[in-house]
């Protein structure tokens, strides 16, 4: 049961690399068909943006058997389905998952046969943020700034480092919160539990989603299918290189792959080679929350002229990006700003190959702005604490820099008291002109 | 905590691994050379800080960079292994620079050096010494991602705990042409070609070994004319023969200019 759903899986996988969509549907309908599940059973697409990219990277194209396969199927097998999830058996990882609260947000809105409450994150999070996590949900095009991509495991708005991951407070924050002055909205009115919920299951769209682009990218990708394929699915680089091989060369490099593709067989490696690391980061995320020096006793007044003077210096280099009079506009000119997700396949030096992704549902480059400051709008929380670890540790993904060592947290303080009431409130302002909504017609 | 094994198991990977002696040691030589017509570097276009960025002569793109006689700058050879293999054995004249400070400036709105190698037990200082701030954003794969301000003459220290793959790219956000790549290798035997082609690795374990070639213009060099023979690797692989005592000259590496990518 399980090998013929797989198979059939692949198949769609194969046709959405042609990007024929009508068909991908048929099977898609036919898979359900076939499963003979009552409701229609939803799916982990796999990430095929990732895919994508490192087949340009490596100038080769993943083999559907002995690559894309083995991913959705590890996949699988750790981390279950949209409907029924699983956990991974990393020790400790309960600390980190709650798999009862994943499951009363996961599945099909509702209540389960016992009258527990199912399926949260489709209810209130899906048309945004996508079944996947992906961050490209029906309404997601029509968004600025999209929606997130929980699947690399970035967050903008959070205590701990660059480069660490979020506390489970952080998340569970900015659902209550919301991002103020974008779409994500303040989900206040849901009970706490259910927000535990939802925060458990934005967890563990991440890990898995950090898991499959680390099979994607490291594992899987660094294999060069040429010599295991049929020479019909070989492209014309890998053709000719198979053809550069002597016969026992061939062999050998078929050996080595498929001893490879073998070690991921085995669970144990992959828990302790893939999902184990991951999950420990996300373990320790508790410990690595910025600790932060209290507030100084200060005038007013005078804090804000001391944040004023740092906000100009070439100390901060704050208004190197958020412009002479804080309106944002210190990076206009720049054609390369855009942030980390779509930089993962956006490349304004050679658009070229934007079309390519754009096939494969990736979101139309929008440009990132530093904030204009005068509007009084704090997307990561307006309370002193959250600016705070927003200007000491930057803004991951979002290219706003942790401030330099050498600013104390006394100095930051001053700077946190500038952004919040030492500029002029202008609400209407803005940073540059409107660009024309760049809408894409999505299927 | 609970997860501490992998990183146990690991430490004593290290250990073994250093512990073991090599049957002897060698150098490599070589010359990387460009063989066809190579634009030259284009001005970069700088948009801000004019009076800091914008110098006589101009910027250029670092990307790809050739000398008088052909010599190709900036690629980086490493000894590559297969993913699980053990560390090699680790010559005794590098134990004095294992904890050695690699140090990149920010000069007149440029990374220098624009390629650096460290290792996991070195710390990598990042300067500023323009009168202007600068920001330090370096994504890699296997080390955490940092994105941090430098102010004018400010410095701060980094370590990077993990070896990469490929090369880090660090880039400036408030000046978006700077590029510089930093690469993070376990064992020592790293070189990057100097203006005219030429690098060298000494104390190299004796025996066969894969190395590596990496170029700032495009990645791996995937066909290179080594000893009049022309070798193909879609990874930049090559053998190499270590012998004891002696040193492996690899003569003239031709790299044909259309291989080489912008
Ligand atoms: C109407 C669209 C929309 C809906 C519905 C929505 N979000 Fe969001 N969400 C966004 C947008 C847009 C952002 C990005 C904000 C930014 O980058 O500043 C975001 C960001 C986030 C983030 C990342 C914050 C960070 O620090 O990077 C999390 C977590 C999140 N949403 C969780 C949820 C959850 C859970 C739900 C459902 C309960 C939900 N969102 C519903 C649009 C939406
Ligand atoms: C390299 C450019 C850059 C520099 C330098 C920079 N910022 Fe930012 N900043 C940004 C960008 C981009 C954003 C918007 C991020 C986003 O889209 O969420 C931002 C957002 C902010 C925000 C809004 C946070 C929120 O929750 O909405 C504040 C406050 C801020 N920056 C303050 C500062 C201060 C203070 C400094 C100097 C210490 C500074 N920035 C330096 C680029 C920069």
């Amino acid at each position: 049961m399980m090998r013929q759903e797989i198979t059939s899986m692949n198949a769609v996988y194969s046709n959405m690399r042609r990007g024929d969509w009508a068909r991908w549907t048929l099977l898609a309908i036919g898979v359900i068909a076939t499963a003979g599940c009552f409701s229609p059973a939803a799916q982990f697409e796999l990430n095929m943006i990732a895919v994508h990219k490192r087949e340009l990277e490596s100038e080769a194209t993943f083999s559907t058997q002995y690559q894309l396969q083995p991913i959705a199927e590890i996949l699988e097998a750790s981390f279950g389905t949209p409907d029924n999830p699983v956990l991974p058996p990393v020790p400790g990882i309960e600390d980190v998952l709650d798999l009862e609260k994943i499951k009363m947000a996961a599945g099909p809105y509702g209540s389960d046969e016992n009258g527990k409450q199912r399926g949260l994150y489709r209810q209130h999070c899906v048309h945004c943020h996508g079944i996947t996590g992906d961050g490209a949900g029906p309404t997601a095009a029509f968004l600025n700034p999209y929606p997130r991509d929980y699947r690399p495991g970035k967050f903008k708005f959070k205590s701990t480092a660059s480069g660490q991951e979020p506390t489970h407070q952080d998340l569970n924050r900015i659902i209550r919160d919301g991002a103020a002055g974008t779409a994500m909205p303040s989900f206040k009115l849901l009970d706490s539990d259910e927000i535990e919920a939802l925060t458990h299951y934005v967890k563990y769209l991440s890990i898995r989603g950090q898991t499959e682009l680390y099979l994607i990218e490291a594992e899987f990708g660094e294999l060069l299918p040429a010599v295991v394929k049929p020479a019909s699915e070989r492209n014309a680089e890998e053709q000719e290189y198979v053809e550069s091989l002597t016969e026992e060369e061939l062999e050998e490099e078929k050996a080595e792959f498929l001893e490879e593709v073998a070690f991921f067989e085995s669970r144990e490696n992959i828990v302790e080679e893939v999902v184990g690391p991951i999950v420990e980061k996300w373990m320790n995320a508790g410990d690595e929350v910025t600790e932060i020096a209290e507030k100084p006793e200060m005038e007013m007044k005078e804090s804000i002229a001391k944040g004023r003077e740092l906000f100009f210096s070439a100390k901060t280099g704050c208004a190197g990006c958020h412009g002479e009079s804080a309106l944002g506009d210190g990076q206009t000119a720049e054609a390369d700003f855009y942030d980390d997700w779509t930089r993962f396949y956006y490349d304004p030096n050679d658009p070229s190959t934007l079309e390519g992704y754009l096939a494969l549902g990736a979101l139309e480059p929008r440009k990132l702005r530093p904030r204009n400051l005068r509007q009084g709008v704090f997307r990561g929380g307006r309370r002193p604490i959250d600016i705070f670890w927003r200007i000491r540790n930057g803004i991951e993904g979002a290219k706003m820099p942790a401030a330099p060592p050498i600013v104390t947290d006394e100095e930051i303080w001053h700077l946190v008291d500038f952004v919040r009431y030492g500029l002029p409130y202008d609400a209407l302002s803005e940073n540059e002109p409107h660009q024309p909504e760049n809408v894409r017609v999505r299927n | 905590m609970k997860l501490l094994h992998f990183s146990s198991a690991l430490l004593l990977a290290l250990c073994v691994s250093s512990a073991v002696s090599a049957a002897g040691w060698g150098t490599i030589t070589g010359k990387f050379v460009v063989d066809g017509k190579v634009a030259p570097p284009e001005p970069l276009v700088i948009t801000k800080d004019k009076a800091v960025c914008d110098k006589n002569p101009p910027l250029v793109d670092e990307s790809l960079l050739v000398g008088p006689d052909g010599g190709l700058k900036n690629v980086c050879v490493w000894l590559s292994l297969g993913r699980r293999d053990p560390q090699p054995p680790v010559h005794a004249s590098y134990e004095a620079t294992a904890n050695d400070t690699i140090e990149v400036d920010n000069l007149a709105c440029a990374y220098v050096p624009h390629v650096v190698v460290v290792r996991p037990s070195q710390k990598v200082e990042f300067k500023n010494s323009d009168p202007i701030a600068h920001n330090f954003k370096v994504d890699g794969f296997a080390n955490n991602p940092f994105n941090t301000l430098v102010p004018a003459g400010g410095s701060f220290m980094h370590q990077f705990p993990s070896e990469e793959r490929v090369p880090m790219v660090a880039a400036c956000a408030i000046h978006p042409w700077m590029t510089g790549f930093i690469v993070v290798k376990e064992a020592p035997y790293v070189a990057v070609s100097a203006e005219d082609g030429t690098f060298t690795i000494e104390n190299v374990p004796a025996g066969d070994w894969n190395f590596q070639f990496w170029h700032t213009s495009g990645g791996y060099l995937s066909e290179v004319k080594m000893g009049g023979k022309t070798e193909k690797d879609r990874k930049g692989e090559y053998e190499i023969k270590v012998e004891d005592g002696k040193a492996t000259d690899l003569g003239v590496i031709t790299v044909a200019a259309d291989k080489l990518k912008k």
